[in-house]
């Protein structure tokens, strides 16, 4: 196992992989852009001597000189203790150098380092920039004096957290896996699925301090080139001291940041990502997040959950009707509460009526305060449940039901219909399978309040009209965030507000994704009824 | 200028520029002439409706992709010529959106908020509208196509559950009045079918600027079908004595409908639908006048401090320009006449003065070849 996970630096650089570092070059400070872009040394002595004053001379930096007295050796091997596998590279690296270093007078002495270690892939630089990058990500380096280049071997190790089930993204049926805070290890989740050599890996180094990797992936053949272009322009284009999340590079390549919604889809579920990949979709995978990102997206995949494609089409499509439903509810309700009980009473039956205003009859509140109270209080809540230690989190609950629901109805301060409405909002919105649409949607709840609560269903429409006409501007990667809605593309229908039967999905949903449309061919496990006849006309 | 605008988009472009405010005035205005033939009447300014479709559409056809109408006329007319017109367009629009805003309003004010003063709602129009026209045609474009498919099922749906109410001798006698009164009773819709016009704007942003014919005259049959379905529901329903008393009849219609004893009073999600297609035919003119000033004036800046003057000049217009609320001769009478000279007779004139100054060159040229 350890051994494949060494192999992965080879497909990460298969295809058309090439590794740009967005951090290198004049956007460095000035000692960095000297140091980083100069060439390294045929002395290995002023090698070392750089290198260890870039380092500062850190505890954990290893330099393990061979072959001579220190300070006079002829190979050099470097790595940083914390972040290696040591037992790895004293048996795959160490050893088989000492090895050589006693044979090193015998034939051409690069030809047998490069023979002598048994390390999956064997990267040669010439650059001190290079070195440190992959010296900073766990890799061994080797030196040898009198030679300008510097070899690293992969011996990426240190502790990392295991494949376990997602935390935010459950399913009840699919698989259990989800994404780790290695890219390494996330790679390889994805690898497992698709088992084509037209997925592309291409890599960049963004982050001036953090020099984090992140991974581009697409399936060639698939993926669109405009987009593709893009994704990259705009990761080339990034410029910042640290990346420590998906988070941050998905601020940054978004294309508008003056938006509730998401236009980056982010999921822990490897399969989520395989789907994505092979409808086109591009993978951002980040060194240290377990959220890889996919672009382009549009507005209805954040409805979509990964289990509507394991279970049967007519629950999944109903699922995904009570989504929607939610999504209206999550932003509506409280909004619609408020418009009605202030402003258009007779939209109420008269039964209904007399029981609200029995219900809000003695409340000190206008319903727009009462509802911004309990939305408010709710939000409170569910803030604290987040970050309060998970065994004190059932007593929030109790708090947040009998304390500021049953007694806030007696004591008079909010009605039972108000808390019912509330409520209600509050589990519609945890039925958006996306966190990021959820969030924004809470955002949007309180324009909308406000909006009702000033200027009642008139307030609510005119808020509804901007938002409408917001969502149909938005683009992601040049892809119109609404389709196949607006504009309406109707072929791509098939999965939108319902999902149709896996043989009857004969194209890739999203049109505007992919090249390669057609994605299956007669896939019926039983004949149709006018193929039937025909076998039968047949002789 | 993207050039991102479908034949369907176009129709429904078409369909969100007349029906929202002709939807409420017209079924009153057209009986008040012609009583229980109102629909023979709209059924002859339907088909006036697609000859004008075609006649503008095949002068917006003519103009090249990617190039603004005003900029065009430019090419064809002469700059004077084209600077005069577009900034006699641009205050055609900015005219028809205050008034249109003013009829929203009042209509707002008259059925959901009576004690929300009118400035205040007004202001909160003008702000969506001024967010709508920045954004451009490509969105309002958009959210047409889906307002419109939306409004085919509810119509029906209406029509179903007022069904039980119908009386169907209330159109009878048929043709009751003669051919000239008719005719006469078709001008009024006729005015509101003449609003094909804004096809001159949108059709250089049209992929197949060749389309803009379809799409105007497609647009127009659509809105004339679901104009003669609508009066004739009310027709039905009510009989033409009672819609002429009526100041919305449609707003009344949707009203009868019950189902069972718990959804009932729906006009106010009819009114809230409503709302959503007067934003953006609103939209549609406020677009049209930055869009022509734009393009006349060829402004140094980009579009936002002149969406903000006119947006302000809008409010201040709306709010401050009506003595009293418009009465029926305001709306029936200056308007339908307004809009056949500016949607209809000035756009024509243009492309014949277009056509015979390109004749006139060419004449030229050759003799001094």
């Amino acid at each position: 196992m350890r051994w494949f996970g060494h192999m992965l630096p080879f497909f990460r650089r298969s295809g058309r992989a090439k590794r740009r570092d967005s951090a290198s070059g004049s956007r460095q400070g000035p000692r960095d852009s000297e140091d980083l872009t100069a060439s390294l040394s045929r002395s290995l002595k002023k090698n070392l001597s750089r290198i260890r004053s870039l380092f500062g001379d850190s505890a954990d930096l290893t330099v393990r000189e061979l072959g001579g007295r220190p300070g006079d050796s002829e190979v050099s091997v470097l790595y940083l203790e914390s972040i290696v596998d040591s037992d790895f590279v004293n048996r795959y690296v160490m050893t088989p150098l000492v090895e050589w270093t006693v044979g090193r007078l015998h034939g051409d002495r690069i030809s047998r380092l490069r023979e002598t270690l048994p390390v999956g892939r064997l990267v040669e630089m010439d650059k001190m920039g290079d070195l440190l990058t992959h010296i900073l990500n766990g890799y061994t380096i080797v030196l040898v004096d009198g030679t300008p280049m510097g070899f690293a071997a992969s011996t990426t190790g240190g502790e990392r957290r295991s494949v376990e089930e997602p935390s935010s993204q459950t399913v009840t049926r699919g698989p259990k896996e989800s994404f780790t805070e290695s890219i390494l290890t996330n790679m390889t989740l994805l690898r497992r699925r698709i088992k084509t050599p037209d997925l592309r890996v291409e890599s960049f180094t963004i982050g001036r301090q953090t020099r984090t990797f992140v991974n581009i992936l697409y399936i060639d053949g698939i993926v669109l080139e405009k987009p593709l272009t893009e994704v990259r322009d705009r990761l080339s284009r990034i410029d910042v001291d640290s990346i420590l999340d998906s988070g941050y590079v998905e601020e940054y390549i978004q294309d508008e940041l003056w938006t509730p919604f998401p236009l980056m889809q982010n999921s822990e579920r490897p399969d989520a990502v395989a789907a994505g990949l092979l409808e086109g979709q591009i993978a951002i995978v980040v060194d240290g997040s377990p959220f890889v990102l996919l672009a382009p997206t549009t507005f209805v995949k954040f409805f979509q959950s990964s289990e509507d494609y394991y279970q049967r089409y007519d629950i999944a499509s109903f699922l995904r009707i009570i989504r929607y439903i939610s999504f209206l509810v999550s932003i509506l309700l409280p909004s619609l509460y408020i418009a009605v009980t202030t402003f258009h009473q007779e939209m109420l039956p008269t039964p209904l009526l007399i029981s609200l205003a029995s219900q809000r009859e003695g409340i000190p509140f206008p319903a727009l305060v009462e509802a911004l109270l309990m939305e408010l209080t709710f939000e409170v809540l569910r803030e604290a449940g987040v970050r309060m230690p998970r065994v004190v989190g059932s007593a929030i609950s109790i708090v947040g039901a009998l304390v500021l629901g049953q007694a806030a109805v007696q004591a008079g301060l909010v009605s039972a219909a108000m808390i019912i409405v509330v409520s209600f909002t509050a589990i519609a919105n945890f039925v958006i399978p996306s966190t990021n649409m959820s969030s924004g949607a809470r955002l949007i709840r309180f324009v909308l309040m406000l909006l009702a609560g000033t200027l009642g269903l008139f307030g609510i429409m005119s808020g509804l009209m901007v938002l409408l006409i917001h969502l149909v501007s938005l683009k992601s990667f040049g892809v119109p965030y609404m389709t196949p809605l607006a504009p309406i593309v109707w072929g791509n229908m098939k999965d939108v507000w319902v999902r149709v039967p896996w043989p009857l999905m004969k194209t890739r949903p999203i049109a505007h994704f992919q090249r390669n449309k057609i994605r299956q061919g007669n896939s019926f496990a039983v004949p149709s009824k006018h193929d039937r006849k025909k076998g039968e006309k047949s002789p | 200028m993207t050039q991102t605008v479908t034949k369907l988009q176009c129709a429904a472009l078409v369909m969100t520029t007349i029906l929202p405010t002709a939807v409420l005035i017209l079924p009153k205005t057209v009986m008040n002439s012609v009583a229980q033939d109102a629909w023979i009447s709209l059924l002859v300014s339907t088909l006036g409706g697609v000859v004008a479709a075609f006649a503008l559409g095949r002068f917006a056809a003519g103009t090249k992709g990617g190039v603004p109408f005003q900029k065009g006329l430019g090419e064809s007319t002469g700059r004077v010529l084209a600077a005069l017109a577009g900034l006699a367009l641009a205050a055609y629009y900015f005219s028809i959106a205050s008034t249109a805003l003013h009829e929203f309003i009042t209509f707002i004010s008259a059925e959901m908020l009576e004690y929300t003063p009118k400035i205040v709602l007004k202001g909160a129009a003008v702000l969506v509208l001024m967010y709508i026209a920045a954004k451009g045609i490509e969105p309002i474009a958009r959210i047409s196509v889906l307002l419109m498919l939306t409004s085919f099922p509810l119509l029906a749906l209406s029509v179903l559950l007022t069904i039980s109410k119908m009386t169907w001798r209330q159109i009878e006698p048929v043709g009751e009045h003669s051919w000239t009164t008719i005719a006469l009773g078709g001008v009024t819709p006729l005015g509101w079918f003449s609003e094909v016009a804004i096809v001159l704007l949108v059709a250089p942003y049209m992929i197949r600027p060749k389309e803009a014919v379809k799409g105007a005259v497609w647009g127009v049959l659509l809105t004339g079908t679901e104009l003669i379905v609508m009066v004739l529901q009310s027709l039905f329903v009510f009989g033409p004595n009672l819609v002429r008393s009526m100041e919305y009849s449609m707003v009344d219609l949707v009203g009868l409908i019950e189902v069972g004893n718990f959804v009932e009073r729906v006009e106010v999600f009819f009114i809230t639908f409503w709302m959503s297609t007067v934003f953006l035919k609103l939209g549609i003119f406020l677009f049209g006048t930055i869009h022509l000033l734009e393009t006349t004036l060829k402004l140094p800046f980009d579009r936002s401090p002149l969406l903000l003057g006119v947006g302000l000049l809008l409010w201040a217009d709306t709010s401050y320009n009506w003595p009293h609320d418009m009465n029926q001769d305001l709306t029936t009478g200056i308007t339908t006449a307004m809009l056949l000279v500016c949607n209809l007779l000035f756009p024509l004139a243009l492309a014949v003065l277009g056509r015979l100054m390109r004749a006139n060159k060419q004449a030229e040229g050759g003799a001094d070849a």
